[in-house]
């Protein structure tokens, strides 16, 4: 189960977990959009992902998630980093300004602003596959749905049907853990079987994976032929309309870390586009 | 091959609010070459006490002896605070070739001698063929095309599939048949220990007694059968020796005689129907001698000798 856990729900009560979902999806989206944006020098860039890395460690922290054991799940991401290190070294990014700005190593020109990039890259993806888990590690798949169906909503005067929309995306997350719970036996009939997902040469693993997931296309393919009888027998008829059991209130603290959040994030886009480079700023102040 | 568990515990999801000890604590030396039964209600551990026969699941403290081969704790141990310096190295240097043995290919032949077959066990078929999925255990654990083949057919005849199933897709199969080609691709290859989870779920009456008849054969023909089972009409047919697991620990190891004929439901077990029979002619005033209790036609003796 282990290795499979990160990115589930784990319901704990903390103030993320109370939090709107829909708020939640909000900040994300904009959280997402303050880690991608570009600031104006490298100081600046370093200076704005460091502040939104402390900001993700503190939000870990009250979600009760370690950011050591998620990156010691994301093995995969480690392999990542070197790979996009390896690249920016033989691919060398480097602008006009920083030419002359690099090290060698034997004849070969190594650009300190490579690694600069390759280190903002690192923390981007960072940030960003944390804020995502914390997202979904705080909220029911169903509190999810519920908000994304909030959000499709005004596209139901366009004739877009948002009800089917929003019960596929329910469907899709509920039978995450399902399938993994599939992935899991399946991994373990096929290891008491001889099979070796851990080590072998390449084919021999491709050969693995091959015996993994045929069966789980073959369950998978069977369990959605069960729902989609099941969810018929209940009567279940996309076109008409459908109440909520579950209603979603938007109260005056919601507002409220609404209007944090968005303050929060107005500044990291003043910085990205006001070209505000605040070291600047403060050694013209200083020098005055 | 003698299998021993030491103080074994096995928690899931430990320190997350999944948690939950499987096991506590388990002491227990499994009998060769019997017909065992594991019973137990749902969640008593069962499931988790096989897999660790199979090393598909490490405890997580204690360890499980499986003839060569010792199932330990995956994380290694802290040594101890009141060890002297030189016992700390020497715990140390025992922990690090602990773990290294978990990556070696030793657990490969483990689970060449261990055979295990889960639950619903078709679901693990993806072969074109059946001969060529039946032959796929046996090839992953070193035996020529030519040979696993063999071996294929052979289990696959053995549980009743003759050859004009061998070139047929798995996937055009019955569920029992489907579920005979999974339990053949367990015996292909073999092994000393059988372990079978639930094989019976799901058949028809017919089936599951084709079914049992086969363990029976295999553990005939000298293999430890282990069957995991809730059906205690199969236990008192079939077994040699029960295991009852409650909570995670083992409450209870003893002939299927011993246990049957008393009040079952500390336990949540309910007696077979021959003993529940048994139990209310006593009730009413006929006592049967229910030592040797096995199926009907035991029962139908056991009357006429206390009518004589």
């Amino acid at each position: 189960m282990s290795r499979f856990t990160m990115g589930r729900y784990v319901p704990y009560n903390s103030f993320l977990h109370r939090m709107d979902p829909r708020l939640k999806i909000y900040s994300l989206i904009i959280f997402m959009i303050a880690i991608f944006v570009n600031y104006p020098t490298w100081a600046m860039t370093y200076t704005m992902l460091g502040i939104l890395f402390v900001m993700t460690i503190v939000l870990l922290r009250l979600a009760h998630m370690s950011l050591l054991s998620l990156l010691k799940s994301l093995s995969s991401l480690w392999f990542m980093v070197v790979f996009i290190l390896i690249i920016y070294i033989f691919v060398p990014r480097y602008s006009e300004a920083n030419a002359d700005w690099y090290f060698l190593i034997g004849t070969y020109k190594v650009y300190w602003e490579s690694l600069l990039e390759a280190g903002k890259v690192m923390l981007r993806l960072i940030v960003m596959l944390s804020v995502s888990m914390i997202l979904t590690a705080t909220t029911t798949p169903l509190a999810l749905t519920d908000a994304l169906d909030w959000y499709l909503s005004p596209l139901r005067w366009m004739g877009v049907p948002t009800p089917i929309l929003a019960m596929i995306i329910a469907l899709a997350l509920r039978f995450i853990p399902t399938i993994l719970e599939d992935v899991e036996r399946i991994l373990k009939a096929q290891s008491s079987r001889g099979v070796d997902f851990k080590h072998g040469h390449i084919f021999a693993k491709f050969r693995a994976i091959i015996s993994l997931i045929i069966p789980l296309f073959v369950s998978s393919f069977v369990r959605s032929d069960e729902l989609a009888n099941a969810m018929e027998c209940r009567g279940y008829d996309p076109t008409s309309k459908r109440t909520k059991y579950r209603k979603l209130h938007f109260q005056w603290w919601d507002l409220f870390e609404f209007v944090v959040v968005s303050a929060v994030i107005a500044c990291f886009f003043y910085v990205a586009f006001g070209h505000f480079d605040a070291y600047a700023t403060w050694w013209g102040l200083v020098t005055k | 091959m003698p299998i021993n568990f030491s103080h074994v515990f096995f928690t899931y999801n430990p320190k997350s609010p999944f948690q939950s000890n499987a096991l506590k604590d388990i002491n227990i030396t499994l009998p060769e070459h019997r017909f065992v039964a594991l019973v137990g209600r749902t969640g008593s551990g069962k499931s988790t006490f096989v897999q660790l026969i199979n090393a598909l699941l490490s405890p997580t403290d204690g360890y499980v002896k499986i003839g060569d081969y010792i199932n330990h704790p995956e994380k290694a141990k802290k040594a101890p605070k009141d060890l002297s310096k030189e016992q700390k190295k020497a715990w140390k240097a025992e922990q690090k070739r602990i773990q290294q043995k978990h990556k070696s290919k030793d657990i490969k032949a483990l689970r060449k001698h261990v055979g295990l077959v889960f639950q619903f066990p078709e679901y693990q078929l993806f072969e074109e063929t059946v001969e060529k999925d039946v032959a796929f255990g046996p090839k992953n654990f070193g035996d020529s095309k030519e040979e696993a083949l063999k071996k294929a057919h052979q289990a696959l005849e053995e549980v009743g599939l003759d050859s004009s199933f061998f070139t047929r897709s798995p996937f055009d199969l019955s569920g029992g048949e489907k579920r005979k080609v999974a339990i053949a691709g367990i015996l292909a290859t073999s092994p000393e220990v059988l372990i079978v989870d639930e094989p019976t779920a799901g058949l028809d009456p017919a089936a599951a007694k084709d079914a049992m008849a086969l363990f029976q054969k295999i553990e005939q023909a000298g293999t430890s059968v282990f069957l995991v089972t809730h059906d205690m009409d199969l236990v008192a047919q079939y077994a040699d020796e029960v295991i009852v697991l409650e909570n995670g620990q083992v409450v209870k190891q003893c002939p299927p005689s011993e246990l049957f004929g008393q009040d079952l439901t500390q336990y949540s077990l309910q007696n077979p129907h021959v003993f529940d029979f048994a139990l209310r002619l006593e009730k009413r005033g006929l006592k049967l001698n229910t030592a040797s209790l096995r199926n009907v036609d035991d029962l139908a003796n056991a009357i006429m000798e206390a009518k004589k």
